[in-house]
């Protein structure tokens, strides 16, 4: 019995000796943004779970890539403003050092810059741009083949050729206003088909079991680690072609609770935290170890209402509901004035000078309504999901159903807990309202209308079908910038005017929570770091 | 005087396995039997459950046509019985099918997240087990005094806090304000990482690499963590031990121990030894309830163990980490409940004939 007593006391102390070690080492981390580390730190949301840019696994595959790859073109970061994106014609030589293009602008032959090396030392050629547009479109699914270059009209039986070792040639089916943007998207950077190659087998032709753990590409990083779902390492690439970024090192860490990520930006652990809870940005400003940095974007958070309702199709209905929506209380009680009004056809960073869609007139929207023949108001409910836009769904919906009671109309609240459950509704179309983002890769007016509007578009959600807009968005597609194109656009968004197919809330920017030293983050089409511009001041 | 057999009447001469062998061996068929009704059941489960993960994997942009695509390309437009017979197959090779979202087998990530979770679930069990029976015992040996109060109300507080909300207040006091705990970063530093994997433990991982700094920092960052799951468990502890350690110190054993003269302290040391069955079980039943059932507390202290990750593969639908984690969180609790029932059968043998 002693004995029994003894091993009790025994197992006590072991734990208690784990807790006294544990406080006394309580500090060991090292803190990230002590003045002149070269190494970047970030918290994300969600770290990727592989990093071949073949496979999409999310978004921040997209972002983990972006330090990996070097694109035949690259988004000029010389011009990202504190009110536009950067547009789709604003790209700079990249691997690419410069391009001619024929008279109907379907064929760009893009001369290659010569002594590129990937961190193997290959050199780059025209054999490496071959092999991964190969690669590309060995997978009609793929993000690049399927999202990227069918929308550009790149020609799927002849996208790029060799024309010597230095010299290729880009074709496309019409021309594209997105053609040489799309060449700029991170996962369209270019691969090291030569260490690549050792790697391929008979069931793996591309090499995708490898690269989903390793780095073969031109840009200014190499992958030294991956711990899916977890940690990211990155360090400089020596034979990077471009200068050498600031940052030596990155380093990235999964840390999925909002909270608790603020706290490390707080506390100075991290120099940089993604998705920053929008209940701590007040708190992550106020302290002088970390700032928030607040980057334009062309994400919107919208109210969907179907447009196969009887009653909510009705041009008038929808005007009148959108009418009185008071946008501005939105904005600054939910997103506490981080996220803008959206009052435009398309988001106002991505095309400047819009007339609005609509104007907040709570009286003018009753007497819309009365004159539709809703004198005594109507009723509908209204989806919502606290994976999109956020946690804060039901708050948004609580304002708007607030808002349309003023007019007499009756809204009723409906959560849908599991978020496939709801994505499976939205998709069906069998919801008759619920609350929804968007956020177009390329940030093209003709390209943004034809995903969300088109009826011939997969993203078209709310069932908006018109014949004639369906044709303008259409012509858009097959024209290069130019006023031609932009007459087209412009009958398109008075199109969208007289039919309110979506009713965008707010424009939501693009926000991180840094380190108050972190210098350099812009926001950039694609979403993510803009590794090479950021630095420490 | 001899004594003798009554006639007609044979001495029994056992013909099974009798006793703890007996005990072990039907509790171990049970298990076999339970375990294939597990696959059954988390194959059903998953496949009956409502909504269409190919639309979700499939995404935004994708066409009806690649919809299908995806949906046969996961074997989700075969019938029901092909696809338990699939499933049966994998099962016996060890291939539990491959994550929708992350590509990896799905064996390959529950081999890298339990052990995280074993590691965090075992210990905050030992805590609680630990904390919990002392404070429940001084409530019962004081009963109806101060420390009885005082026990009973930190009792009656820790079990209402809910374990992830004391996550986050441990997080912004003890790592935010005070900074004596490290971040809320993991299993390690932000800027470490964890050892080569031999157990997949980094306690036991990092003392056999012999690196000493590394099992220093993976035993800080369980602290907060631990301190977490084990204050709220330590509370049910304390509530069990304070009735049943009570009872015992009122039995009528008890009282003759006392009667014969028997110092306190021995008296007291019957009262644990006659309550144990009752903790042990309890032990065995919050260990199998915490596993998966931590998983928001996982996610607040970016814990990357199996709890986060099924809880993610339930939200995107992701089927087959939904099943592997069907399948290995009630094969555990199966085999832990197995266990526990011989354990507590060895200890008290009149719990056989119940």
């Amino acid at each position: 019995m002693a004995s029994r007593v003894s091993r009790q006391l025994g197992v006590a102390s072991a734990a208690a000796a784990l807790v006294v070690l544990a406080a006394c080492s309580g500090s060991s981390d090292n803190k990230s943004s002590a003045g002149g580390n070269t190494t970047l730190t970030m918290a994300w949301a969600n770290v990727p779970t592989q990093v071949d840019p073949g496979v999409y696994t999310g978004n921040t595959m997209v972002y983990a890539t972006d330090a990996t790859l070097s694109g035949l073109l690259e988004y000029d970061y010389s011009k990202a403003t504190e009110d536009t994106v950067i547009g789709t014609d604003q790209v700079v030589p990249g691997l690419a050092e410069s391009f001619e293009v024929n008279d109907d602008r379907t064929e760009f032959t893009f001369k290659l810059r010569q002594g590129v090396k990937s961190q193997y030392g290959n050199e780059m050629t025209a054999d490496d741009v071959l092999w991964t547009f190969e690669r590309f479109l060995s997978n009609a699914k793929s993000i690049q083949a399927n999202s990227l270059m069918a929308p550009a009209n790149v020609d799927p039986a002849k996208a790029v050729e060799k024309v010597d070792d230095y010299t290729i040639r880009y074709n496309l089916t019409a021309p594209s206003s997105i053609s040489l943007s799309i060449l700029a998207y991170p996962i369209m950077g270019i691969l090291d088909s030569t260490e690549l190659k050792k790697h391929v087998t008979d069931a793996d032709p591309y090499a995708g079991e490898w690269l989903a753990k390793n780095s073969a590409g031109f840009g200014p990083y190499q992958l030294d680690s991956i711990v899916p779902g977890e940690e990211l390492k990155l360090s400089l690439n020596p034979n990077y072609w471009d200068k050498k970024p600031y940052f030596e090192n990155i380093l990235v860490k999964n840390v999925p609770n909002g909270a608790s990520r603020a706290q490390l930006l707080m506390a100075g652990e991290v120099d940089l935290i993604s998705e920053p809870p929008i209940d701590q940005l007040k708190k992550i400003e106020s302290s002088d170890k970390s700032a928030v940095n607040v980057q334009p974007d062309t994400n919107r958070h919208n109210f969907n209402l179907s447009m196969k309702d009887p009653d909510l199709k009705k041009p008038e209905v929808r005007k009148a509901i959108n009418m009185a929506i008071d946008r501005e209380t939105i904005s600054k009680s939910v997103y506490q004035g981080y996220a803008k009004p959206a009052w435009t056809p398309v988001p106002s960073g991505m095309l400047a000078d819009q007339d609005p869609m609509i104007e907040y007139n709570p009286d003018e929207a009753k007497k819309l309504l009365a004159d539709a023949g809703y004198a005594d108001g109507l009723d509908f409910e209204v989806a919502i999901s606290s994976e999109r836009p956020g946690p804060y769904a039901e708050n948004i919906a609580r304002l708007i159903q607030s808002d349309l009671k003023k007019i007499g109309v009756t809204v009723t609240i409906k959560n849908i807990p599991s978020p496939a459950d709801f994505e499976e509704a939205v998709t069906a179309q069998s919801l008759q309202s619920y609350l929804y983002t968007d956020r177009p890769s390329q940030p093209d007016p003709g390209f943004s209308m034809y995903l969300y509007n088109a009826s011939t578009s997969a993203l078209n959600k709310v069932g908006f079908a018109n014949k004639e807009f369906d044709a303008l968005v259409a012509q858009t597609l097959k024209l290069d910038q130019g006023e031609e194109r932009d007459a087209i656009v412009s009958d398109a968004l008075q199109m969208l005017r007289d039919n309110q197919p979506i009713f965008s809330l707010v424009e939501m920017p693009d926000i991180s929570g840094e380190a108050a030293d972190l210098q350099g983050r812009i926001s950039v089409p694609s979403g993510g770091y803009p590794y090479v511009n950021m630095s420490r001041g | 005087m001899t004594l003798s057999t009554t006639p007609g009447v044979k001495a029994k001469t056992p013909t099974k396995a009798s006793g703890p062998i007996r005990l072990v061996l039907a509790r171990l068929g049970f298990l076999v039997a339970a375990l294939f009704g597990l696959v059954t059941l988390s194959f059903l489960l998953v496949s009956v459950t409502p909504g269409d993960p190919a639309e979700l994997i499939a995404g935004p942009m994708a066409t009806s046509e690649q919809v299908d695509g995806i949906r046969a390309e996961l074997g989700l437009d075969e019938p029901l019985g092909t696809r338990y017979v699939d499933y049966l197959k994998g099962l016996a090779t060890g291939d539990l099918g491959e994550s929708y979202y992350s590509k990896r087998p799905i064996t390959e990530e529950i081999g890298d997240k339990l052990p995280a979770t074993l590691e965090l679930i075992l210990l905050s069990v030992v805590f609680a087990a630990v904390v919990g029976v002392a404070v429940g015992a001084v409530g019962a040996y004081f009963r109806g005094r101060w420390p009885d109060k005082v026990s009973r109300l930190a009792t009656g507080i820790f079990q209402a806090i809910p374990d992830f909300f004391l996550g986050l207040i441990l997080i912004y006091f003890v790592f935010f304000i005070l900074g004596i705990a490290p971040a809320p970063s993991g299993r390690v530093g932000i800027a470490e990482s964890g050892p080569d994997k031999v157990t997949g433990f980094y306690l036991i991982d990092s003392l056999i690499s012999g690196n000493m700094s590394l099992f220093a920092s993976a035993a800080s960052h369980l602290f907060l963590p631990v301190l977490t799951l084990g204050l709220v468990y330590a509370a049910y502890f304390a509530k069990t031990a304070r009735s049943t350690i009570g009872k015992a110190l009122n039995s009528q054993q008890a009282q003759f121990a006392r009667a014969m003269g028997l110092p306190e302290r021995t008296v007291v040391r019957y009262a644990f030894v006659e309550s144990r069955t009752t903790i042990v079980t309890y032990a065995g039943v919050i260990f199998a309830s915490l596993l998966g059932g931590e998983a928001i507390v996982e996610r607040v202290f970016a814990w990357n163990g199996i709890g986060a990750w099924s809880l993610q593969g339930i939200t995107k639908l992701d089927l087959p980490v939904v099943q592997g984690m069907v399948l290995i969180a009630g094969a555990i609790t199966l085999i832990v409940y197995t266990v526990l029932d011989i354990v507590v059968g060895l200890l008290d043998p009149r719990i056989k004939h119940a």
